[in-house]
């Protein structure tokens, strides 16, 4: 069946039916897999980076196991799944008196080789495949670690988890759609990775179109008659009942309702405000917060050529199909964040390996010609006789030896390492550090400097105010440019900034910061907006200013209020009358 | 038997392979070209990145260091720009970018006496240039070293027509001296040189409020703000020109907000005085003296504190403390006097700004509100990234 596609005359002499072949793959990539694995290892635990946005979730599900109510206590553009999915590892942390680092870098390396290892359980399979493909699947895991190799700054991204994730149901549905009906893949194994893919996607359902555009071209394969039934696997039943059961539970979430009828009417007329270039300047993928595309320019040539050899290997034209997937996912999203890349970069990199690959295995028959004095290519080495079994091994091994060293010279222009390009400057870190204590309350008010979400979680400071971001004001800012906006914005505006005054005098933080610059060269800054909206006389009352710390406005509660505040606390618990209003 | 050796010699090579592509795959591209095209790195944050990388590979390349010490200038991370300067003198005693961005950041960091050192070295050198005059000139503004202040910002501007900051240190420097006209002339060159500078503005700023044109002193510093909206010391003089349109509970509030983003010294003492005399208007005169006080405590020469301290002093019938502090304010008011009748008399030799007595006395209350010197931060120099 797979000679169909396969434009060789001798076809039969490029398919693999040998029963134990599946051993090859797992025999090759134990030493690679140990190697790859230990190193990102070490690299990830010796630096313990929790990302900007890793550790925005981490202390909303800090919040969460606190007691705190989404979208009361804290409130993100985001909708709160992903906080809940974040709390797993916040409760080991704290359970287990480890650092919360320590334990999501875990947690992301357990991810890393559970989705290894789901992948050859599920490459184990393999009963026919062509030649090319099959002796692609060595150089693919060892692609795929690779990958995470280059994610430092992203480790542990949604879209870092979602390739994760992916990873085992792509290699699933490649291996459905190419072998006969009746495969038999492990139903607990199909039913697992459809469920941790569903759980990937709904926290970003843009992820849908790159299985969804991945079953269409493999639909349009000439393999099976039945090619329906290909869909009715337990894959495929558990990611839909998983995305229905996770849309279900999310009804649960306490508040939703508020997240449905307030933010995502805003969030969807105001989130132009924040950074958001053309489409043509994304795909350079010069990202402000860093690259992990090598050249752009070998992208597209790689992608060009992998177009015209698809027919040559299923899986060129599969990642072919992810790598365009992950840039409809990219240029969707609008921002250009280096970290929405991730499919795409993932699929075009696991595209590279495959074609290097085919270039391997086109340099070892020539070299196979040349010493065999053939004037015709079709060596006994590339035999599928199964007597030959041995020879096909070494020949396999030859490949990705082959294949590994074609790739030192070009993996860096074919991808850039994160963290490299991007990084973490702690800009408030030594001013919380110096004026609070841990499990105290701070605010920092800010519209996008993701630092000061990492300082808290590593500082265990509690954030005093529902906007750990102030996301909103710079919409409002934003919205009043347009007319049709305007009016919206001005009813908003004000009702934020009271709810900012009263959660600072609910919380009594004992330092706030608040952004102070302007990112766009425009005269509107959070701190200018808020003293409009009148927080000097509303919150800041009962704080001294400190001085400006890296373009930052520092106030500091005073020393009396504490005092004369915990004085009222302690009168009011014991007498109310005491106290008059 | 044979075999077997080849599967332990495959897996020798798989495995050196296999650590080769780890290695290589987080190679930034760049570390094999020369570090002459680190130049156009060191403009953005992913520069700071790539150096970090290269710093650890290259531990005692001090051009690396000065590099990654002009990234972080470029976004005004003083401190770190200092760490990695004094890295690149340490292995490289006469650098002089590395002197010069050192002696710059101490300077931001208000650490008059690191930056003064520095300046000094490199200017005795023979290697200074008028932006190192200049500024040297602005540390001894702030030292209260008029006279050396004047020269250095002299020779600055004589070294190089076309720099702002030698400008605008000139005409602090005339400020003080008590040219106000030259001084205006001077903030104006350096606003039309480089526009993005905040400090002339606050400099204009300071001399319409002193010639009680408040609106447009006002004007000057919403200009200055809009290049630098951390700008403490443009939040003061709005909050000097509110005192004197007597309109003193938002002189308070622009006071506080200019506490709120002051770094330093002579920020915050010029915005605790102006703000202790707006309490005093207010009548609050135990606020009054506690901000005077922490204004002394920032800078213990601050005229205004004093007068203001006496001022409220008196009203509470303190009559030793208001003796002590009118005694302190008469002392600095001399000080002040022969260092503008010094300068006044080489005006008057050079035929440039003239200001009579009668002038002087109708601008006291206001003079007494600028005789601080604006905090000397050229901020907000950053370029837009990428």
């Amino acid at each position: 069946m797979t000679n169909r596609i396969l434009p060789e005359q001798d076809q039969s002499a490029l398919v693999v039916e040998a029963g134990d072949d599946w051993k090859y793959p797992l025999q090759l990539l134990v030493v690679p897999a140990i190697i790859i694995i230990g190193h990102l290892a070490y690299m990830s635990l010796s630096s313990l980076v929790v990302n900007y946005d890793c550790a925005y979730y981490l202390l909303c599900a800090k919040m969460l196991l606190q007691g705190k109510q989404p979208l009361i206590d804290f409130v993100d553009l985001l909708p709160p799944i992903i906080f809940y999915l974040s709390v797993p590892p916040v409760w080991l942390s704290q359970a287990f008196q480890v650092p919360i680092a320590t334990v999501w870098t875990m947690t992301v390396l357990g991810a890393v080789l559970l989705s290894f290892l789901l992948s050859l359980l599920v490459l184990r399979s393999t009963k026919e495949t062509s030649h090319q493909d099959w002796l692609a699947i060595g150089p693919l895991m060892s692609g795929f670690l690779l990958f995470n190799l280059i994610l430092g700054f992203h480790f542990g991204q949604r879209e870092h988890i979602f390739v994760l994730m992916f990873f085992p149901i792509f290699l699933m549905r490649w291996l459905r759609w190419t072998h006969p009906i009746g495969l038999t893949i492990n139903n607990f194994f199909a039913i697992f990775c459809g469920s941790a893919c569903a759980i990937a996607i709904f926290v970003k359902p843009q992820f849908l179109i790159l299985p969804l555009l991945l079953e269409l071209y493999f639909s349009q394969l000439p393999r099976h008659q039945k090619r329906w039934q290909v869909l009715k696997t337990p894959e495929c039943f558990s990611l839909v009942i998983t995305l229905l059961l996770c849309l279900v539970a999310s009804s649960f979430i306490p508040n939703i309702q508020i997240y449905y009828s307030r933010w995502v009417p805003f969030v969807s007329l105001g989130y132009g405000a924040f950074f958001a270039p053309d489409p043509l300047f994304m795909l350079f993928f010069a990202a402000p917060d860093g690259e992990i595309l090598g050249s752009t320019f070998l992208a597209l040539m790689v992608c060009i050529a992998a177009y015209f050899f698809s027919q040559r290997s299923v899986l060129l034209g599969a990642l072919f199909v992810w790598t365009i997937a992950g840039l409809l996912i990219y240029l969707l999203q609008g921002r250009g964040w280096s970290y929405q890349s991730i499919p795409a970069v993932c699929g075009y990199f696991l595209l590279c390996n495959v074609m290097i690959v085919q270039i391997a295995q086109f340099l070892i028959s020539r070299i196979v010609q040349l010493r065999s004095g053939l004037s015709r290519f079709n060596p006994p080495l590339w035999s599928s006789d199964p007597r030959q079994e041995s020879k096909r091994s070494q020949i396999a091994t030859l490949v990705f030896l082959t294949y590994a060293v074609l790739l030192l010279p070009i993996s860096t222009l074919l991808v850039s390492d994160s963290t490299a390009t991007a990084t973490t400057i702690q800009i408030l870190d030594d001013m919380i550090a110096s004026r609070t204590k841990a499990r105290d309350t701070v605010v920092v008010l800010h519209t996008l400097i993701p630092n000061a979400h990492q300082a808290q979680l590593r500082l265990d400071r509690q954030p005093g105010c529902r906007y750990i971001w102030c996301f909103p004001l710079r919409m409002t800012e934003y919205l009043k440019k347009s007319n049709t906006t305007k009016e919206r914005a001005l009813r908003e505006e004000p009702r934020i900034v009271s709810e900012i005054i009263q959660d600072i005098q609910k919380s009594k933080p004992e330092l706030i910061a608040i952004e102070a610059f302007s990112h766009d060269g425009s005269d509107w800054t959070l701190y200018k907006s808020l003293q409009q909206n009148g927080i000097l006389k509303g919150s800041l009352r009962d704080y001294e200013p400190v001085g400006g710390c890296n373009k930052f406005a520092i106030w500091k509660r005073q020393a009396s209020k504490r005092s004369s505040s915990f004085g009222i606390q302690q009168l009011n618990k014991s007498d109310p009358r005491t106290i008059k209003p | 038997m044979k075999q077997g050796l080849i599967t332990v010699f495959e897996v020798v090579l798989i495995a050196a392979v296999v650590c080769c592509n780890c290695w290589l795959i987080q190679t930034p591209l760049i570390d094999g070209w020369s570090m002459s095209l680190l130049d156009k790195y060191c403009q953005t944050i992913s520069d700071i990145a790539f150096l970090d990388r290269y710093i650890k590979l290259h531990p005692t390349d001090w051009r690396a260091y000065r590099a990654r010490a002009q990234a972080y200038w470029v976004d005004s991370y003083w401190d770190r720009v200092v760490a990695d300067s004094t890295q690149a003198l340490e292995l490289k005693k006469d650098d002089v970018v590395s002197r010069r961005l050192r002696a710059y950041s101490y300077y931001q960091l208000d650490k008059d006496d690191a930056s003064l050192s520095d300046y000094n070295i490199l200017i005795n050198s023979g290697r200074g240039e008028a932006q190192d005059y200049a500024y040297r000139s602005l540390v001894n503004s702030q030292t209260k070293r008029f006279e050396s202040a004047a020269s250095d910002a002299a020779i600055a501007v004589k070294k190089d027509s076309l720099c702002a900051p030698a400008y605008y240190a000139r005409g602090l420097s005339e400020f003080h001296g008590g040219s106000d006209k030259d001084a205006l002339n001077d903030a104006k060159l350096a606003c039309q040189l480089d526009y993005e500078l905040p400090m002339p503005y606050v400099l204009m700023a300071m001399i319409f409020n002193k010639k009680q044109k408040f609106d447009r002193a006002i004007l000057m510093c919403e200009a200055g703000l809009q290049y630098d909206p951390t700008n403490g010391a443009a939040h003061w003089q709005i909050a000097a020109a509110q005192v004197n349109l007597k309109d003193y509970d938002k002189a308070i509030d622009s006071c506080t907000v200019a506490l709120s983003l002051a770094d330093h010294r002579a920020e915050k003492s010029g915005a605790l005085s102006t703000r202790a005399l707006a309490q005093f208007h207010r009548s609050r005169n135990e606020e009054a003296i506690a901000d005077a006080t922490k204004a002394l405590i920032f800078d213990p020469e601050c005229l205004l504190a004093y007068e203001v301290r006496a001022m409220s002093h008196d009203r509470l019938n303190h009559t030793n403390e208001a003796a002590q502090d009118r005694e302190a304010a008469k002392r600095i008011k001399e000080r002040m006097t022969s260092f503008q009748n010094k300068t006044s008399k080489s005006d008057q030799n050079n035929g440039t700004a003239v200001i009579t007595k009668e002038q002087r006395e109708h601008n006291k209350i206001h003079e007494s509100t600028n005789t601080l010197r604006p905090a000397p931060s050229i901020k907000d120099q950053r370029s837009h990234r990428k």
